[in-house]
């Protein structure tokens, strides 16, 4: 197992994609919360409070959506790249225990999905706290408040991306199988999510979201406000019962089927 | 025992039978050419026996274990399928360190593999920039990583340049001389003929023959071509004795089903003056043909 997680591993880092996956995700992670850093306070229609109040720079702080979905959108990728580039048979060739492969995939796209978490939290937290210093005010959060949310990012995106190899697996191709992702997240789960305050935090997305501390959406998909965050635990539970779901339901189809 | 036994091997695609009941097995330390035509079933066969497709019936082992089973098949079994299979942004080095890591090798086999292919030059650059040749080699390379003691092919002459091709003949034989068993398809009887010591023949999924290369050749038909200014005369003698002649020109016939001698003599008899007797040496090509033949119009039906 260690042997087939560490070949992932190895194969993840000698192509460019997860690199270019990490630099939209920071990219667009920047972009958002600068715009939502020097629209704050300015009393346009998005209403953003100031930075100086708890409620604005927890905005900036928690607008990590896309390395969320970026995260899930790399897990997509971990698996239905296999067979988009047709290296599916050499995998199954040095560990022909398939159920092994689609295993290690998921801890490896995990692992490295912890990273887009980490690199989305620190730029989020760096833009805020640089504005808030540029502008002379005093930090509205507490250290551990900060770190919290984080700490939420950071688990969300690694168990979005283990979630996203099961997609991948199941559905193989990956432009369906990203398409999918952006749909669940901005379509779906909106719609569900509205129509149900009660349902609305067990969805994947805004779990995941909630947990990393998100209220709104900001340019996200857009989560139903007031809703209570589930617990640390919970959630990390929630996250990976849909991994293992969607993985088990891979195995016992599509991963068994025969590569010609 | 043999090294690779294939048994009642069945595969059926919906309506398409790919592979039918197919059994032949291979020897180490020797090469065994595994011919038929495009869409034989020779691709399917060897996945199957590879673990990559699900036989429907049948058997396919590798000592004497199905590929699935067997302990760190790298180590036993080098396999080069598709060679346009490999993620084109790896470099060749990459690719070989992916499949040393999975298949449990020695990191220091990539260099070594790299240079017994001869692309240690090439190492560093992107596989998509790559000719089908030197994919060729990067697949063999791959596929001797773990210095396995079986090597199955699919069509690995493919975007090989004559001198490619000749080179693969030589390190093939090389290969086998270690002890190796080597399993290799190709549509040509005439790539393989010259590195094969068994040849396999499939046609529309069932096996046509499984011999040694030198009697397939034996039981090639011959064909011998006589000028003489009596031909007429000649072949009506020669049809009497049971053999085949066809006049193609005034004074010349081609003869099936008689040798040389045979001819000669039966002229002699008949004080028939021979000006010109060849024999033509058996044409493996026609033998492939004559073996896997089919009506135009049951092709037809295959196709549609």
């Amino acid at each position: 197992m260690i042997t087939t997680i560490r070949a992932e591993l190895v194969k993840l880092r000698t192509t460019r994609l997860p690199l270019g996956l990490l630099a939209l995700a920071a990219g667009l992670n920047a972009l958002v919360a600068v715009v939502t850093s020097a629209r704050a306070g300015s009393g346009s229609s998005f209403a953003i409070p100031p930075l100086d109040t708890t409620a604005g720079l927890r905005m900036v702080l928690t607008s990590t959506g896309f390395a969320l979905l970026v995260a899930m959108v790399f897990g997509v990728t971990v698996a239905s790249g296999e067979f988009r580039h047709r290296t599916a048979t050499d995998t199954y060739l040095d560990q022909p225990n398939r159920v092994r492969v689609l295993l290690a995939k998921a801890v490896a796209a995990a692992g490295v999905g912890l990273v887009f978490g980490l690199v989305g939290a620190a730029i989020t937290t760096g833009v805020g706290l640089a504005f808030v210093a540029a502008k002379g005010d005093q930090v509205a959060l507490a250290a551990g408040t900060i770190a919290r949310f984080a700490a939420g990012t950071v688990l969300g995106s690694g168990l979005l991306a283990a979630v996203g190899v099961g997609i991948g697996s199941l559905l193989r191709g990956q432009v369906a199988a990203v398409i999918t992702v952006f749909v669940w997240a901005f379509g779906i789960e909106q719609i569900v999510g509205g129509l149900s305050r009660s349902i609305a935090p067990y969805l994947p997305y805004t779990a995941a979201a909630t947990m990393a501390g998100a209220t709104g959406g900001e340019g996200m998909p857009q989560l139903p406000s007031g809703l209570n965050p589930l617990p640390f635990g919970t959630v990390a539970a929630l996250l990976v019962g849909v991994a293992v779901v969607l993985s088990t339901l891979a195995a016992r189809t599509t991963v068994q089927r025969d590569i010609t | 025992m043999a090294v690779i036994d294939i048994r009642g091997l069945t595969k059926r695609f919906g309506q398409v039978l790919a592979v039918d009941q197919l059994s032949f097995d291979v020897e180490g330390g020797t090469v065994t050419g595994f011919l038929g035509p495009n869409g034989a079933g020779k691709t399917t066969t060897l996945r199957m026996l590879l673990g990559l497709v699900k036989p429907t019936q049948g058997t396919a082992t590798i000592n004497g274990r199905p590929y699935r089973q067997l302990p760190d098949p790298s180590h036993h079994v080098g396999a080069v399928l598709e060679a346009a299979d490999v993620h084109p942004g790896r470099t060749a080095r990459n690719h070989l360190r992916v499949r040393a890591t999975a298949g449990r090798i020695d990191p220091a086999r990539v260099d070594a593999v790299l240079d017994l292919v001869e692309l240690a030059d090439a190492a560093d650059r992107r596989v998509g920039d790559f000719s089908l040749g030197m994919r060729q080699r990067l697949g063999l390379a791959a596929a001797l990583l773990g210095d396995p003691e079986v090597l199955i092919l699919d069509e690995p002459a493919n975007g090989l340049d004559p001198e490619g091709v000749r080179w693969l003949r030589a390190f093939l034989r090389g290969l086998a001389r270690q002890g190796r068993a080597v399993l290799v398809s190709s549509h040509l009887l005439a790539e393989v003929a010259q590195t094969a010591d068994t040849i396999v023949i499939l046609d529309r999924g069932r096996l046509v023959t499984q011999s040694p290369l030198e009697e397939l050749m034996a039981g090639a038909r011959q064909l011998v071509r006589v000028r003489t200014p009596r031909a007429e005369e000649l072949r009506v003698a020669l049809v009497a004795e049971g053999a085949r002649a066809q006049l193609v020109a005034g004074d010349r016939l081609e003869i099936t089903g008689a040798t040389a001698e045979r001819v000669g003599t039966l002229a002699a008899e008949r004080s028939i003056p021979i000006f010109e007797c060849v024999t033509e040496a058996a044409d493996l090509e026609d033998v492939f043909f004559q073996l896997t033949a089919v009506p135009t119009h049951e092709h037809e039906e295959v196709s549609r």
